[in-house]
């Protein structure tokens, strides 16, 4: 019996450290909202801050979210900022890439509002939004920190105006596609005064951008499922207890 | 008088006093777990937790993965009438934990007498460091206390060998132990040990495996009740994955990590693991005194053992091998798969050992000497004590608030670089900039746009630093000290803060 006991109790942590691979090293969560173009564009800027600008590295960096870029922003976006990094004019790629970061912004609360009713999806976008913002943050408030502010109220408001499912029903909100449209505005319109630019809509850069369906490789069919399958544990559930009641009972009755 | 009925009279006042301290020190505790409640959080995952009520957030982080739903849930519901959401969940732990007595006592009630499984309750609860983090907004308490309903119901169904209905009841507890805190998933070693120990009541294997399939099957399905739950909470399933596995992908590597880091060789995470977790803070609180007094207890029920030929392994019973397994697989689990920074982790522990402890010393009936018993109620009296004086000090600011305060006197624009801090900031709503940093090329990167700004750097960020081979001697100037409990604090207790000089 010792024997068993002592095996089973080894295997089942052999399983629970199996089964949360890296747990041991996941001390800080990583952020699931993590943009991966406003992180390059903080490491670009942290490598052309060095002296002297540390171009090659920068390059590589931007290599890395060109196709990103690309597809999202359009050819012209990439351009623009494979030029500036060609003629190793540093404050010219900082500046474009700031403008792809405000487009950015500005598709991911566009994409948003299309899927409004989606909870997982627009929470995921406006997620994203806010952290290229606040890549961008520092750079408005140095300037202008009113707007600054104003606008991380709006990002607020914006999360506030998707609603919330709430945990067990507890703390459920119901979405607000009117104050989303409102703050939305009030953000791009701001973003697009302070960074100079003629228009947020894609294809600043250029016509030449095609946004296709932008979260489609994020968002599969399955997601579309989840709704229902969501109740289905609790369905479950309730059958097998009843199943389990009434099984007993009979039984007791019997004997 | 006769020899005999002194003796009575002299065990009855034993009894008496026994039951008189125990049953004060439980209701004082109470009353000061509600009274010392935490009013402010003190670090990020307290942050995250308390910021979870107003709005349940995995995507922001409030709270952080895996979502600990049944906690939150609690808090939600007593933040209705309380309004200060680290208050609630503070309240939420303190009613866990009082309502953990009766399990803690039914178990103790197997192998002693009342009177005894009356201290031993009262051992259970006044664990200085259980107290601890009852009063903070952190879901270990919570835990700790189902996991005491999961004992129980395990012994109970060990016990009723013919019972189907104990198993799901012990498998409905660990559900809910998991919605608490993921990482006491070790425990489940006893529902699985529960699951082999009636087998020999399957003549055929066939019936033996329907047996298993169903009891997994609903123990699955009441585990995807808080799973739905989250889900749910998330908009879907695929959401809900997408960020799990979002957030596995830890960014430990890039600052090199705290003071025991999990690169340590695993002899000197064993040593801090027992030595500094488990000994000196999960049983003794850090206080000597209480650690001389288990010492000594545990010293003279050992050998009060050998000298009574104690129990022998036979008289161990299928629960007892399952508790010694599952205190087994979480000290393992403990070791290898949590921050052994944070002493937290250990928490369910101390009381398991306590409880190990009395089984291998004491007797349901009789035959326990005086001595232990008179012990027994000094360790109670003297935990209390300890748990009184170490309560009293949650409100005392922590060095981040300390921080804060130094910071918000200077009346120029600052900005203070910091690691974990910078959440607790915002949190508050400082009127100073605040940012997290780990990279030197992030700050030099993050400075320019502060150029009219007096920049601060923690200790912790250039320790960070130095890590990267970035020495900023003569560059930087200490400016002052912030220090906190290490108990409320076990990694941002000691705060220096300097200041960067362009």
């Amino acid at each position: 019996m010792i024997k068993r006991i002592l095996s089973s109790a080894l295997i089942m942590t052999l399983i629970c450290i199996l089964a949360v691979p890296d747990l041991a090293s996941a001390y800080s969560y990583g952020d699931p909202t993590e943009e991966k173009v406003a992180e390059a564009y903080s490491e670009m800027s942290a490598k052309l801050n060095e002296s002297p600008p540390n171009f090659a590295e920068a390059n590589k960096i931007f290599a890395s979210v060109k196709d990103e870029i690309q597809l999202h922003m359009g050819d012209d976006a990439v351009q623009a900022v494979q030029n500036e990094l060609d003629n190793e004019d540093k404050e010219a790629v900082i500046t474009n890439m700031q403008q792809v970061l405000v487009l950015n912004i500005s598709r991911r609360l566009e994409n948003a509002e299309t899927d409004f009713e989606e909870y997982d999806t627009t929470r995921k976008l406006v997620g994203k939004a806010d952290a290229t913002y606040k890549t961008l943050s520092p750079v408005v408030k140095q300037t202008n920190p009113e707007l600054d502010e104003k606008i991380k109220n709006e990002f607020e408001v914006l999360l506030n105006s998707l609603g919330n499912p709430g945990l067990f029903g507890v703390g459920e909100k119901d979405s607000d596609e009117e104050k989303y449209a409102e703050s939305k505005k009030v953000i791009l319109d701001g973003l697009k005064n302070q960074f100079d630019m003629k228009s947020v809509e894609i294809g600043h850069f250029g016509e030449s951008a095609t946004e296709d369906e932008s979260s489609g490789s994020e968002k599969t069919d399955w997601t579309d499922l989840s709704q229902l399958s969501n109740w289905l544990p609790i369905v479950i559930l309730i059958v097998v207890i009843a199943g389990v009641v009434i099984y007993t009972t009979r039984k007791r009755r019997r004997s | 008088m006769d020899r005999s009925g002194r003796y009575l009279i002299r065990a009855r006042s034993i009894k008496i006093l026994i039951w008189l301290i125990s049953m004060s020190s439980i209701l004082l505790i109470a009353w000061w777990r509600f009274a010392y409640a935490t009013e402010l959080p003190r670090s990020w995952d307290q942050v995250d937790f308390s910021l979870a009520l107003n709005r349940f957030d995995l995507f922001a982080m409030q709270p952080h993965f895996p979502g600990y739903p049944y906690f939150i849930l609690g808090g939600m519901l007593l933040n209705e009438w309380i309004g200060n959401p680290v208050e609630a969940l503070t309240l939420w732990n303190g009613l866990l934990m009082l309502l953990s007595m009766y399990p803690a006592y039914a178990v103790s009630r197997s192998f002693l007498s009342k009177t005894l499984s009356m201290a031993s309750v009262a051992l259970i609860q006044s664990i200085v460091f259980v107290n601890v983090l009852t009063i903070q907004p952190m879901s270990e308490a919570a835990a700790v206390a189902i996991l005491w309903w999961y004992l129980w119901s395990l012994q109970k169904a060990f016990h009723r060998e013919h019972s189907f209905m104990s198993i799901v009841v012990a498998s409905f507890l660990f559900s809910l132990l998991l919605g608490v805190r993921l990482s006491y998933l070790p425990f489940g070693v006893g529902l699985l040990l529960l699951l082999i120990q009636r087998k020999k009541q399957h003549k055929s294997i066939k019936s033996y495996s329907s047996f298993l399939l169903t009891q997994v099957g609903i123990a699955v399905i009441f585990q995807l009740i808080w799973v739905g739950g989250l889900a749910a909470s998330e908009g879907g399933v695929a959401a809900f994955l997408q960020l799990a596995f979002g957030f596995s992908e830890g960014h430990f590597e890039e600052w090199g990590g705290t003071a025991v880091s999990a690169s340590a060789p695993l002899l000197e995470r064993i040593s801090h693991l027992i030595l500094n977790n488990i000994v000196w803070t999960g049983l003794s609180g850090q206080a000597l005194t209480i650690l001389l007094l288990y010492l000594t207890l545990f010293t003279f029920i050992i050998f009060q053992g050998v000298k009574n030929r104690g129990r022998t392994l036979r008289e161990i019973s299928w629960f007892g091998w399952a508790f010694v397994a599952m205190a087994f697989s979480y000290f393992l689990w403990a070791l290898l798969a949590q921050n052994i920074d944070k002493p937290r982790h250990i928490l369910p522990l101390p009381g398991i050992i306590i409880l190990g402890f009395l089984w291998i010393g004491l007797r349901r009936q009789g035959n326990n000497s005086t001595k232990i018993m008179l012990g027994l109620t000094v360790m109670i009296s003297i935990q209390t004590i300890v748990s009184y004086s170490t309560m009293k000090e949650a409100n005392d600011p922590a060095a981040v608030y300390q921080l804060m305060d130094y910071v918000e006197q200077i009346n120029e624009p600052v900005i203070v670089y910091t690691w974990e801090e910078t959440r607790v900031m915002s949190y508050n709503k400082v009127s100073f900039e605040h940012e997290q940093i780990y990279t030197y090329s992030n700050f030099l990167s993050d400075l320019q746009y502060f150029d009219e700004h007096r920049v601060f750097l923690t200790g912790q960020v250039l320790d960070g630093f130095k890590k990267q081979n970035i020495s900023m001697d003569g560059q930087i100037k200490k400016v002052k000290e912030f220090h906190s409990s290490t108990l409320y604090d076990p990694v941002y207790h000691d705060i220096v803060l300097y200041e960067f000089l362009r």
